[in-house]
């Protein structure tokens, strides 16, 4: 058995060897999605090359005195896409397998996220390649501070803005709001998002993503045709997400016909009562469903949600869950993707093929990222609103963007994933356009 | 003591091997899990890691989860040859979301990577869910069941195919954190 140290730990690998790092695989689906919506929107060729590589990368070496006093060196990475349409906006994160690449394609991926839901930001992502449990919360706070200052040349509030991403959080988000406020004099707390409360966060934060999906989901309903009352929904996956997005369609009057976590899925053809499922998680031990019973539910799993009979199904749980093996056994007729990458490419054709309308993850789920956005808005202007305010101007963001996306698709008859990337190239490309090549 | 039994062929060694039980190896994994979290959290000792640990604190939560994740993994390990290695995961849609779900009870969400899925597997897993679960219901003061630990077993089929939790191995959005290899 290997002893385990963050040298030594790899990242996950299948047992026969893996031929492509999976950065370098992010990064190249990544550009080839970009160039085939290039030719499509017959983009300049000069604005297709910018848009092609990040703007800006920067590796920095982070040197940590850890506790016992020897120095770590640890790399650290800020990539930033595209600034053309506002400063760059993207999360950091701390992981054992952070590369270049991955760092690289999550950028352009941000850049894309921001134009689709129209907020004036760019892309950009960073993080350390570390291991965050091998570290005390002192060394933490030393290699977050120490990071902040090798990249705050790129940094600002009109530069670029971080955000939490995997292991980081609020906490380190105040760190680094704390590292540039010393360093430059004056407190300067819209350099980040994701900040506590007490600290310049935005109510309404908790619930976005969720709530974001079920906006979406009742646009396209209404698109559709169909009355929400009458809508039945599938959720896969019941965290943050899923639960909220759950709760909010049920207020919506939609009928939550099953959901389901790690331990399984409840099914109800006549609907599922929210309000006791609820609070049968509140009470169980593990905070889950399983062991939830009820006249007219039946137990199902995760792969048979998928496959239910429902009129929306939101993927909420997981990447790559629809997949070609399960794709044709999908009977939803529409697909909103709560999770980041819930439905892999070949799966994507089937769908279409089958004629079930999916609203991308890039869209979909931007209620988060929205909500980032107020945030730093309320943190510019020194005034911060209700959680009624937040949720009021979300919605607005959100119903806006999915309009316009529906109706590009519908005319340029393509599907959403592709309507909505063509939105988002178009919008960074007259950006560019606009502002010209400097000097 | 090379021995020859009418039970055991010639030349194999006569040595008792002793394992500890679930419940002492759990009990002994809780207590080193909040060892290993006061220290990293610079408090004063367990007692105050476990009343972070009970208001629900993130950093103490990540902490704790990846000591006792380690050790389980190591403890399941070595009573089950078909297991290769672990991960802890997240249960999120989302990475921001992680950060933004609020206080959640502990719980080691960790993913086995085993050659096979076989019963005895699964049955050491769910003998050390229960003695954790047990244990760590000493710890808090709850007198019902009490769940820690939610292991989830994945087979190279399922890896090789991304399917289910599986999917989360070659995942770049939410990447679960490596935890032991044999």
């Amino acid at each position: 058995m290997q002893s385990l140290t963050a040298a030594t730990l790899a990242a996950p690998e299948t047992q026969t060897a893996v031929a492509t790092p999976p950065g370098q695989d992010l990064w190249d689906t990544v550009v080839a999605a970009l160039d085939d919506v290039a030719a499509r929107l017959n983009l300049d060729p000069g604005i297709h090359a910018i848009l092609r590589q990040p703007e800006r990368e920067l590796t920095v070496a982070v040197p940590v005195v850890m506790d016992d006093g020897k120095i770590t060196i640890y790399t650290g990475y800020r990539v930033q896409h595209s600034s053309a349409r506002g400063p760059c906006k993207g999360g950091i994160r701390y992981h054992v397998d952070v590369d270049l690449n991955e760092v690289r394609a999550l950028s352009a991926m941000m850049t894309w996220k921001c134009a689709v839901i129209g907020i004036p930001y760019g892309g950009a992502k960073g993080g350390i390649r570390c291991d965050p449990t091998q570290m005390s919360r002192h060394e933490l706070e030393r290699m977050t501070r120490r990071f902040t200052a090798m990249i705050l040349p790129i940094l600002g509030p009109k530069r670029d803005i971080p955000a939490p991403d995997v292991n980081t959080n609020a906490q380190v988000m105040a760190w680094i709001a704390d590292t540039v406020s010393m360093l430059q004099g004056s407190t300067n707390l819209e350099i980040v998002t994701g900040k506590p409360l007490n600290l310049g966060g935005s109510l309404g934060r908790m619930e976005a993503t969720g709530r974001g999906v079920a906006i979406v989901t009742s646009e396209l309903q209404k698109r559709r045709g169909c009355q929400l009352s009458e809508t039945t929904v599938a959720v896969q996956g019941y965290g943050n997400v899923g639960s909220n997005a759950v709760r909010i369609l049920h207020g919506m009057g939609c009928k939550i016909l099953a959901i389901s976590d790690i331990s399984g899925g409840l099914y109800n053809p006549h609907g599922l009562d929210i309000a006791t499922v609820d609070a049968h998680i509140a009470s169980h031990p593990k905070h889950l469903l399983e062991g939830f019973s009820g006249q007219g539910i039946d137990r199902v799993t995760n792969e048979e949600l998928l496959e239910l009979d429902v009129d929306v199904l939101i993927p909420a749980a997981l990447e790559h869950q629809i997949r070609r093996e399960n794709a044709h056994r999908v009977k939803a007729r529409c697909i909103v993707e709560g999770a980041n990458g819930p439905t892999t490419r070949d799966a994507d054709e089937i769908l279409n093929d089958n004629n079930i309308i999916v609203v991308p993850d890039i869209l979909a789920n931007a209620g988060g990222v929205a909500v980032s956005y107020l945030e730093w808005v309320q943190d510019l202007q020194r005034f911060f609103w209700d959680e009624d305010e937040v949720n009021r101007q979300l919605k607005a963001i959100m119903v806006k963007s999915f309009r316009e996306i529906w109706d590009f698709s519908e005319a340029q008859g393509v599907r959403l994933r592709l309507g909505a990337l063509m939105v988002a190239v178009d919008k960074v490309a007259e950006a560019v356009q606009a502002r010209g090549i400097w000097p | 003591m090379i021995s020859e039994t009418p039970h055991r062929p010639a030349g194999v060694l006569d040595v008792e091997l002793t394992y500890p039980d679930a419940a002492n190896a759990a009990s002994g994994a809780l207590a080193a899990a909040l060892e290993f979290c006061a220290g990293r959290m610079g408090l004063s000792g367990p007692d105050a890691a476990l009343g972070l640990l009970k208001a629900g604190d993130s950093r103490a939560r990540a902490y704790f989860e990846y000591d006792l994740g380690k050790q389980i993994a190591e403890y399941i390990s070595a009573l089950d040859a078909e297991v290769q290695s672990a991960y802890l995961y997240e249960d999120e849609a989302t990475p921001d979301d992680s950060a933004f779900a609020g206080p959640r009870p502990t719980m080691v969400h960790m993913i086995l990577w085993a050659k096979r899925k076989t019963k005895a597997l699964f049955s050491v897993v769910e003998g050390m869910e229960g003695a954790l679960g047990r244990g760590w219901a000493d710890l808090i003061g709850v007198s019902g069941p009490v769940h820690l630990l939610d292991a989830q077993i994945v087979d190279d089929n399922e890896v090789r195919a991304g399917t289910g939790v599986a999917a989360l191995l070659k995942g770049i959005h939410q990447p679960p954190l490596p935890i032991w290899r044999r």
